[in-house]
C-alpha cells in the first residue's frame, strides 16, 4: 500500500463520518466496527492497486529498449498501461 | 541541473531523469538591461524554481495520491463491499456510492490544497523573497508544513 497507514485509517475515518452523517444509511453494526471495516476493505483494494501499479511499471520495463522513469515517454506508457489495467476492473 | 545557455535570455532547466523529474525547458524574458552572470547562481535557480513551481501547478495533470480513475472505482467498490458485508444497509446506492467518493476524493486532493495555499502565500513574498535570496522550496517546505500542523492533515 502507497498509502501510509495513518492515511487509510484518515480516510476510513472520513467515510464511516459521512456514512453516519445520512439519513439514507442504516448502521447494521456499530460505528466502530463499521470503520473498522472500512479500513480493511480499503486496505485490500489498495494492495488491488499496488499490483496494478506493479503490473504498468513491468509492462514498461519488458518493453525491448529501456525507457527511464520520470521521461515524458515513460509516464504517457505508464499511464496507459495503468488504465488499462483499471479496465479490466471494469471502470 | 541548471545550465545558461545563449542567447542570455534564453535559461534552460533540465531535470535529471535519477530524481524521476522530467526535463522541460523554460524560458523567461530579463529586465531591460539586466543580464545573467555566475555570480550568484543560487539566486537565479532560486527564482527559476519558483517559476517552474508554477508553471508545474498550471499544468492538469495534477499529481494526487491515487488516479481518479482509481478513485472512482474506490468509492463504488467500497460502498457495494459494505452494504454486501452487512455492515451499512442503504435504498440509495448512487447517492452513498457518490458521498463516498466525494469523502474519499476530498481527502486523498488534501495534500494538492496545501501546496496550492502554500504558492500561493510565497506568490505574495516572491519579491521580497527574491530581494533576500531565500530558497524557494526550503521556504516551500517550512510554510507546508506550518499548514499541516495548522489543519492537522494526515498525507
Amino acid at each position: 500500500v502507497r498509502l501510509s497507514r495513518d492515511k487509510v485509517n484518515v480516510l476510513a475515518r472520513a467515510v464511516s463520518d459521512v456514512l453516519k452523517q445520512m439519513d439514507e444509511v442504516e448502521f447494521i453494526e456499530d460505528p466502530n466496527t463499521i470503520r473498522q471495516g472500512t479500513r480493511k476493505i480499503l486496505e485490500d483494494l489498495l494492495n488491488q492497486e499496488e499490483k496494478i501499479d506493479q503490473s504498468a511499471r513491468q509492462k514498461i520495463e519488458s518493453q525491448k529498449r529501456t525507457i527511464l522513469e520520470g521521461s515524458q515517454e515513460w509516464d504517457i506508457l505508464y499511464r496507459k498501461y495503468y488504465n488499462e489495467e483499471v479496465k479490466k476492473l471494469g471502470v | 541541473v541548471c545550465s545558461l545557455a545563449p542567447p542570455e535570455k534564453r535559461l534552460r532547466i533540465g531535470r535529471t531523469p535519477l530524481l524521476g523529474m522530467q526535463s522541460i525547458t523554460f524560458e523567461t524574458e530579463l529586465p531591460p538591461g539586466a543580464r545573467l552572470c555566475a555570480s550568484d547562481p543560487a539566486r537565479v535557480l532560486n527564482s527559476l524554481l519558483h517559476k517552474i513551481e508554477i508553471f508545474c501547478s498550471d499544468k492538469p495533470n495534477r499529481h494526487m495520491l491515487l488516479s481518479k480513475e482509481y478513485v472512482n472505482y474506490l468509492g463504488r467498490e467500497l460502498t457495494k463491499r459494505l452494504i454486501a458485508g452487512k455492515l451499512i444497509e442503504t435504498a440509495a446506492v448512487p447517492v452513498v456510492t457518490e458521498r463516498v467518493h466525494s469523502a474519499l476524493l476530498d481527502e486523498l486532493t488534501l495534500e494538492d490544497r496545501i501546496n496550492d495555499e502554500v504558492r500561493v502565500i510565497l506568490e505574495a513574498y516572491s519579491e521580497e523573497m527574491r530581494k533576500t535570496g531565500a530558497n524557494y522550496q526550503e521556504m516551500f517546505r517550512k510554510v507546508k508544513s506550518e499548514l499541516v500542523r495548522k489543519y492537522k492533515a494526515v498525507l
